[in-house]
C-alpha cells in the first residue's frame, strides 16, 4: 500500500490546495506532503526486497488491455526515490522565488509529482502513458501562468508553452500509437510490460517500431535533433517548473527506453543503435560548445542539461552494465545537480537582479559564500572525482568503450566542453574586481544553505560512498541485461 | 610497529582534516592561525612518511591497503586503496618533506593578505590530492589525486581573483588538463576492456597479456595525459601563465610536486611503457623538443618567475628524455633532486619579489646580494645545482641523463647538451641581473624574515647533498635510490648501463668545461656590462620570435580559442536558431495548417452536415456489408 | 392482438421493406434538400416512422415483441425531440424571421 500512498499524498494534498486555496500556508502544506512522501520512499526502499515487486493489480478496461498494475524493481526504486527526495528542495527553492498564487503553483507542482510517481511504478504500457501525458497537464499551466519571455520570434511565454506542449505530444501519441500496436500483436491483447517484454515481434517491424516507441522519449529528454524545444522553456519557465523539467520529468525519458525500447525492440536497438548513440554524442559535443557562449546563464544551465542529457542516453544505449548503471547513476547526479545550479541561477538573480552574464561579475566579494557553493555545485557540474558526477560518467565511459572507442572518445571530450563553459560561468559572475553597478546585497543566507548544502552533501557523500545506489542497481540491471540476451 | 592502513591513511588524512578545519573556521582563524595549523598537519604527514620509510619494508614489493569497495558494479571493482611501496614512499617523502617547509615559507610570504585562511586551506587540500595521487592502488584513486592537484592548481592560480588576466590563467591551466585528462580516462578505459581490472599490482602483471599495438595505445594515451599535467609540447602554456599565483604556489606545485605527477605516471606504469617501444620515442622527441623549445624562451624572459617557469618546463622535458630512454631511475632522481633546487629557487625568488614590494621585473633589480645576503647565498646554491656544477645534487641527476642519451646516440647527448647550456645561460643571466651590478629600481629592500629564511637554507642544504642519494659507482656510491626503486617500478630493473668509466669521465669533463664557458659568457654579458634586454620590437626577427614565446599563445588563440568561441556563436546563431528552432516551430505550424483545412468543413451549412452523415452511414454500411 | 399479427403477416416482409425504404428515401431527401425547417422536422418524422414501420413488421413475422417495444421507445423520443425541435423553431422565427435552415450557419469557425 505504500506504492498507493505515495501516489495519493501528493494528489490529496494538491487537490486540498486547489480547493482551500491557503495561499498563506500552501508552501508549508506542500512542504510537509513532500516530506511524508520522501519518508515513504525511504521506507520502500529498506523494504526493498531485492527484485521486481508487482504490489497491486486491478483490472481496469482489461478488454484493452488497461491494468492498473503498480510495482517496482531496482531502478523503478531508484527512480521513485529520485523523485521523492528532490521534491522537497523543488518546493523549499519557492520561498525565495515568491511567486504569486503560491497554493495554484504548489498544487500544479505536487500534481506533476504525483503523475511522476505513477510513472515510475506503472507496470502497464498504458498506465504509463496515461501517467506520462497526465505529467504534462500541471506543468502545461505552471508555464504558462508564471513563465516569462523569452528572446526570438515567437517566444511569448505562451507560444513557447505551446510549443513545448504541442512537441511533447505529438511525439507521446507515435508512443501510444507504438503501444497499441503491440497490444493488438500481443496473443492476449494484455499491455502488462512483463506480457510485453516477452513478445517476438518480426525483425521488420522491429526497425519501424523503434522509432514509433523512442520518439517520444527523444523528445522528453530531448536528444538533437529533437531538443529545440528545451532552451527556450527551460529559460521561460518559472525556476521551480525549470527544476521540475531538467530534475525529474525528463528522467521519465530514461525510465521509458529502460521500459520500452530496449526490451521490446531488441533487434531495432541492435539495427539503430550507433545512430542513435552517435545522435546523443553529437548533441552532447553541440550543446557543449553552444553553453560557452551563452549570455543567459539560466540557457547556459539549459544547454550544460542539454549536454549532460545527450550522454545519459548514449551511456544507456550502450546497453551493458556499465553503460545502463551509469546512465541511471548519472540521472541521479544530474537531477540534484540542476536543482542546485537552478536555485543558485535564482540566487544569483535576485541579488543582480538579472540572469546576464554580461553584465555580473565581481559577486565574491559581496557573497563570498555563494561563492563557495556555487564552487562546490561547479565541482560535481564538471564531474570531478569524489563527487557523484564522476562515478556516473565514469562507467558510461567505460560503457562506451566497450561499445566502440570512438564513441568513448566523444563523450571523454564533454569533459573538456564541461570544464570550459563552466569554469567560464563561474568567473562572470564570481570573480573579477568589485563590481560597483551590482546592488547592496547580502551573502548566502540560512535558507540558501537550508535548500543548496543537503543537495551538495549528497553529490559528495555518493561521490565518495557510491555502494547504496550502485548495490540497489547492480542486480536488476545484470537482470534486465540477462532478459536482453535472453531476446535474442 | 608500523600498522600499515592506520598510517597510509594519516598520511594524506592530515592534510585534508587540517584543510576541512581550516575552510570550517576560517572566518574565526587570526593572524598565523591557519598558517601554524595547516603547517603542523603536512609536518606530522612528513613525520608518518618517514616513520613509514624506515619501517615498511618496500623493498620486499607493493603492499596494498583496501579502505572500502568505492566503484562496486558487475564486473567493475574499483577498491578505495593505496599502495606503499618505494615509488609512492619516495614520492610521498618529497611531497611532504618538500611541502611543509613550502608551508612553512607561506607564512611569513602571505601574512598581509586578507584570505591567508584560503590560501593555507587550498594549500592543504593540494596536498592531499597530491598524496592520494602518489598513493594511490590503482590508476582511478591516481586519477583523483590528478583532477584534485588540477582543481587546487585552478584555485590557487587564481587566488587573487579581482584580476580577470589571472583568472583566465587559471582557467587555462585547468582546461589544458583536461584536454591531458581526456587521454587519461581513455586509456584507463581501454585497459579495463582488456584487463578487467586497474589495480597497479594486477595491471602490470597481466600486462604481457596485451598485444604489441594494444600497449602502445593504451601508453600513448596516457602519455596524453601526462603532457598535460607535465606541461609539455604542446600542452605547456598553461605553466608559465601559472605564474600569477603567489610564489609558494609556484615552487611547490608548479615545481615540485604536481608537474612531476606525469613523470610520477610514466614511472609508474614503466612496465607498460617497456612494452612499447613506439611510445618511448615518442616520449623521448617530446621531451627533447619541449626541452629545448622552452629552454630557448627561458633566455628572453624578463619576468624572474616566468624565467623559472621556462626552465620548469624544458627540465621536465629532460626528464621525458630520461624516461624515453628507459632511464626511469635518471628521470625519478631528476624529480628529487628538481623537487629540491627548483622549490628553493622559487622561495628566493619569492623572497626577492617579497624584499622589493612585489616588483618581479628583473631589468628593475641588481645589486641585491649586499642586501639580502641569505637569499642571495642560496639562491646562489640553487642556481650552481641546477647549472650541474660538480658537487652539487643537479650535476649528478643530469648526467645521469646525460649518460644515458650518450648511450642511445651522441647526436642526442648533444642536444640534450645544448638544453643543459641553455638553462646554464639563463639560471646565470638571472642570478647576475637579480644580485649583481646596481640596484635599479626604486623600492625599499630588506632582508624575509626568518620564517621564510628557514627554509631556503634547509632547501639549500638539501641542494648540496640531494646528490647523495643517488650517488653513480664512478664517485664510489652505489646508486642506493635505483636500487630502491627497483623494487617498485619494473621499468628501472631492465636498465643496464653498458658505457666505460673512462667515457663517462670524459664526457662528465667536456660537461663541465662547457658549462664552465657558458657561466664565464654569462658574466661578461651580465656582470661586466649588465645588458637589458631591449624591447622585442628592436630585436631581429628570430630573437623576437623567441621572445615572443614562438608564438605559440598566438598560435593557440588563433587554432582553438577563437574558432571555439566563433563556433559557438555559430552553432548557436545559425544552427540552433534557424535550423533547429524552426522544426520545433514546424510541429506547431503543421498543426495549425491541418486545423484551419479541417475547420472548413464546419461550414455551417445544415444539410452539408446532414448529407456527410448519410455518406458515413452508407460507407460504413457498405464496409460491414461487403467490407469482409 | 393476435389477429392484428396474423392481418400483419399477411403481406409478405418484402413489401414492408420497399415500402420503409421508399418512406425513408423520401424523408432523407427532404432533409437533405429542403430549406424551410418545419418541412425537416416533418422529414425526420417520416424516416422514424418508416424505421418504425419495418420494426413493427419484423416484430410480427419473427413473432418478437422486443421490435415492438421499440417502436414505443421511438416514438417517445420522437415525441420529445419534436417539442425542442418546434421550440426552436418558434425561438428562430422570432429572432430571425424566418425558418429557413440556412439562416442558422452563424455556429461555425
Amino acid at each position: 500500500m505504500l506504492l498507493i500512498a505515495l501516489l495519493l499524498v501528493p494528489f490529496l494534498a494538491a487537490a486540498l490546495l486547489l480547493v482551500a486555496r491557503p495561499d498563506g500556508a500552501a508552501r508549508t502544506i506542500a512542504l510537509l506532503s513532500s516530506f511524508i512522501t520522501a519518508a515513504l520512499a525511504i521506507l520502500l526502499w529498506v523494504r526493498y526486497p531485492g527484485s521486481n515487486v508487482t504490489l497491486l493489480d486491478l483490472a481496469w478496461m482489461p478488454d484493452w488491455g488497461l491494468r492498473f498494475t503498480v510495482g517496482y524493481d531496482g531502478t523503478g526504486l531508484l527512480f521513485l526515490l529520485l523523485t521523492a527526495l528532490i521534491f522537497p528542495f523543488i518546493i523549499g527553492a519557492g520561498r525565495r522565488e515568491g511567486a504569486d498564487r503560491p497554493a495554484l503553483m504548489n498544487a500544479l507542482l505536487l500534481f506533476t509529482q504525483s503523475a511522476l510517481f505513477g510513472v515510475f511504478m506503472a507496470q502497464n504500457a498504458f498506465l504509463f502513458y496515461i501517467f506520462y501525458e497526465l505529467s504534462l497537464v500541471p506543468l502545461f499551466f505552471l508555464l504558462l501562468f508564471w513563465g516569462s519571455a523569452v528572446p526570438g520570434r515567437l517566444g511569448s511565454a505562451k507560444a513557447v508553452t505551446m510549443r513545448f506542449f504541442i512537441y511533447t505530444l505529438l511525439g507521446g501519441l507515435a508512443l501510444l500509437f507504438a503501444i497499441a500496436y503491440c497490444v493488438v500483436q500481443e496473443p492476449t491483447h494484455s499491455a502488462d510490460f512483463n506480457a510485453l517484454h516477452a513478445l517476438r515481434l518480426p525483425g521488420d517491424v522491429q526497425i519501424w517500431l523503434f522509432w514509433a516507441l523512442f520518439l517520444a522519449f527523444a523528445v522528453k529528454l530531448p536528444i538533437f535533433p529533437f531538443h529545440s524545444w528545451q532552451p527556450d522553456t527551460y529559460t521561460s519557465a518559472p525556476l521551480q517548473g525549470t527544476m521540475v523539467l531538467g530534475g525529474v520529468l525528463l528522467k521519465m525519458g530514461l525510465f521509458g527506453i529502460l521500459r520500452f525500447v530496449l526490451p521490446i525492440v531488441p533487434e531495432g536497438v541492435e539495427f539503430w543503435r550507433s545512430t542513435v548513440v552517435w545522435m546523443a554524442l553529437i548533441g552532447a559535443l553541440y550543446a557543449g560548445i553552444i553553453a560557452f557562449r551563452q549570455r543567459d546563464l539560466k540557457r547556459l544551465v539549459a544547454y550544460s542539461s542539454l549536454s549532460h542529457v545527450g550522454l545519459l542516453c548514449a551511456g544507456l544505449f550502450a546497453q551493458n552494465t556499465y553503460g545502463i548503471s551509469g546512465s541511471l547513476y548519472q540521472a541521479f547526479a544530474h537531477a540534484v545537480l540542476v536543482v542546485c545550479m537552478l536555485y543558485l541561477v535564482g540566487a544569483i538573480q535576485r541579488r543582480t537582479g538579472t540572469t546576464d552574464l554580461e553584465a555580473m561579475g565581481g559577486l565574491k566579494h559581496r557573497a563570498p559564500r555563494l561563492a563557495a557553493l556555487f564552487f562546490l555545485v561547479m565541482l560535481n557540474a564538471v564531474a570531478l572525482p569524489l563527487t557523484q558526477s564522476f562515478v556516473g560518467e565514469w562507467l558510461m565511459f567505460n560503457g562506451l568503450w566497450q561499445r566502440d572507442g570512438w564513441m568513448a572518445f566523444a563523450a571523454v571530450t564533454t569533459i573538456i566542453l564541461g570544464a570550459v563553459y563552466m569554469l567560464y560561468a563561474y568567473q562572470r559572475v564570481m570573480l573579477g574586481p568589485e563590481n560597483a553597478k551590482l546592488p547592496q546585497t547580502g551573502d548566502a543566507d540560512q535558507h540558501d544553505h537550508l535548500v543548496l548544502v543537503p543537495l551538495i552533501a549528497v553529490s559528495l557523500v555518493l561521490g565518495v560512498f557510491p555502494a547504496p545506489v550502485l548495490n540497489l542497481l547492480d542486480g536488476s540491471v545484470q537482470q534486465m541485461l540477462s532478459t536482453f540476451t535472453a531476446l535474442y | 610497529m608500523v600498522n600499515l592502513p592506520l598510517h597510509a591513511a594519516m598520511v594524506p588524512g592530515f592534510p585534508l582534516l587540517g584543510a576541512l578545519v581550516i575552510a570550517a573556521l576560517r572566518g574565526k582563524l587570526k593572524g598565523n592561525a591557519a598558517g601554524m595549523l595547516a603547517t603542523t598537519m603536512i609536518g606530522l604527514s612528513f613525520v608518518v612518511s618517514v616513520i613509514m620509510f624506515l619501517h615498511t619494508h618496500a623493498e620486499d614489493g607493493p603492499q596494498v591497503v583496501n579502505f572500502f569497495d568505492w566503484i562496486h558494479i558487475g564486473g567493475m571493482d574499483v577498491p578505495f586503496a593505496l599502495q606503499i611501496d618505494a615509488l609512492s614512499l619516495t614520492m610521498m617523502l618529497i611531497v611532504t618533506g618538500v611541502g611543509t617547509l613550502i608551508h612553512l615559507y607561506s607564512i611569513g610570504y602571505m601574512h598581509d593578505d586578507a584570505r591567508v585562511s584560503t590560501f593555507f586551506a587550498c594549500l592543504n587540500l593540494f596536498t592531499f590530492a597530491m598524496l592520494l595521487l602518489v598513493m594511490g592502488a590503482n590508476f582511478v584513486m591516481t586519477f583523483i589525486g590528478w583532477e584534485g592537484v588540477g582543481l587546487c592548481s585552478y584555485l590557487l592560480i587564481g587566488f587573487w581573483y579581482t584580476k580577470p588576466a589571472y583568472n583566465y590563467a587559471a582557467r587555462k591551466a585547468f582546461v589544458m588538463n583536461r584536454i591531458g585528462d581526456v587521454g587519461f580516462v581513455l586509456a584507463l578505459a581501454l585497459l579495463f576492456s582488456r584487463l578487467g581490472t586497474l589495480n597497479y599490482v594486477e595491471v602490470f602483471d597481466r600486462a604481457g597479456s596485451l598485444s604489441v599495438e594494444m600497449v602502445t595505445v593504451v601508453t600513448l594515451l596516457l602519455f596524453v595525459g601526462a603532457i598535460g599535467k607535465s606541461a609539455q609540447l604542446p600542452l605547456f602554456t598553461w605553466l608559465p601563465d601559472a605564474m600569477a599565483g603567489p610564489t609558494p604556489v609556484s615552487a611547490l606545485i608548479h615545481a615540485a610536486t604536481m608537474v612531476t605527477a606525469g613523470i610520477f605516471l610514466l614511472v609508474r606504469s614503466s612496465a607498460l611503457f617497456s612494452l612499447a617501444p613506439f611510445t618511448q620515442d615518442v616520449v623521448l622527441w617530446t621531451g627533447l623538443i619541449t626541452a629545448l623549445l622552452t629552454a630557448s624562451i627561458g633566455v628572453f624572459q624578463n619576468d624572474i618567475k616566468k624565467v623559472l617557469a621556462y626552465s620548469t618546463v624544458s627540465q621536465l622535458g629532460l626528464m621525458f628524455v630520461a624516461l624515453g630512454l628507459g632511464a626511469y631511475s635518471a628521470a625519478m632522481f631528476h624529480v628529487t633532486t628538481h623537487a629540491f633546487f627548483k622549490a628553493l629557487l622559487f622561495l628566493g625568488a619569492g623572497s626577492v619579489i617579497h624584499a622589493l614590494g612585489g616588483e618581479q621585473d628583473i631589468r628593475k633589480m641588481g645589486g641585491l646580494k649586499g642586501v639580502t645576503k641569505i637569499t642571495y647565498v642560496t639562491f646562489l646554491i640553487g642556481t650552481l645545482a641546477i647549472a650541474g656544477i660538480p658537487g652539487f645534487s643537479g650535476f649528478f641527476s643530469k648526467d645521469a641523463i646525460l649518460m644515458a642519451a650518450y648511450q642511445e646516440h651522441p647526436m642526442l647527448y648533444a642536444a640534450t647538451m645544448a638544453v643543459s647550456l641553455l638553462t646554464v645561460f639563463y639560471m646565470f643571466r638571472l642570478l647576475f641581473l637579480t644580485f649583481f651590478g646596481t640596484y635599479r629600481g626604486h623600492a625599499h629592500a630588506h632582508e624575509s624574515p626568518l620564517v621564510m629564511t628557514v627554509p631556503l637554507m634547509v632547501l639549500a642544504v638539501l641542494s648540496v647533498a640531494g646528490g647523495l642519494l643517488n650517488l653513480p659507482h664512478l664517485f664510489g656510491g652505489h646508486e642506493p635510490m635505483k636500487h630502491y626503486l627497483e623494487t617498485a617500478a619494473e621499468g628501472i630493473a631492465g636498465e643496464h648501463n653498458y658505457l666505460s668509466a673512462s667515457t663517462e669521465w670524459i664526457l662528465m669533463a667536456v660537461t663541465v668545461g662547457l658549462i664552465l664557458l657558458t657561466i664565464l659568457l654569462a658574466y661578461n654579458r651580465f656582470v661586466k656590462k649588465t645588458t637589458l634586454d631591449p624591447e622585442p620590437e628592436e630585436m631581429s626577427i628570430f630573437s623576437r620570435l623567441i621572445a615572443r614565446k614562438w608564438m605559440v599563445d598566438e598560435l593557440y588563440a588563433f587554432l582553438w580559442e577563437r574558432p571555439y568561441g566563433w563556433l559557438s556563436t555559430q552553432f548557436y546563431g545559425i544552427l540552433e536558431r534557424k535550423v533547429m528552432v524552426p522544426i520545433t516551430l514546424g510541429a506547431g505550424r503543421w498543426t495549425q495548417k491541418a486545423g484551419k483545412a479541417a475547420r472548413m468543413l464546419q461550414n455551417g451549412n445544415m444539410s452539408f452536415y446532414l448529407f456527410g452523415m448519410v455518406v458515413g452511414i452508407v460507407v460504413f454500411l457498405m464496409i460491414t456489408l461487403y467490407g469482409g | 392482438m393476435d389477429g392484428m399479427m396474423t392481418a400483419i403477416r399477411v403481406i409478405p416482409l418484402e413489401h414492408y421493406i420497399v415500402l420503409s425504404f421508399i418512406l425513408f428515401s423520401i424523408g432523407m431527401a427532404g432533409a437533405l434538400f429542403r430549406r424551410n425547417t418545419i418541412i425537416i422536422l416533418m422529414c425526420l418524422e417520416l424516416m422514424f416512422n418508416s424505421v418504425n414501420l419495418l420494426l413493427a413488421a419484423f416484430s410480427a413475422h419473427h413473432s418478437d415483441p422486443g421490435g415492438q417495444v421499440f417502436v414505443f421507445f421511438i416514438m417517445l423520443v420522437a415525441a420529445a425531440e419534436v417539442t425542442v425541435g418546434l421550440a426552436i423553431l418558434v425561438m428562430m422565427k422570432r429572432n430571425v424571421d424566418s425558418v429557413d435552415i440556412n439562416q442558422l450557419n452563424r455556429l461555425k469557425w
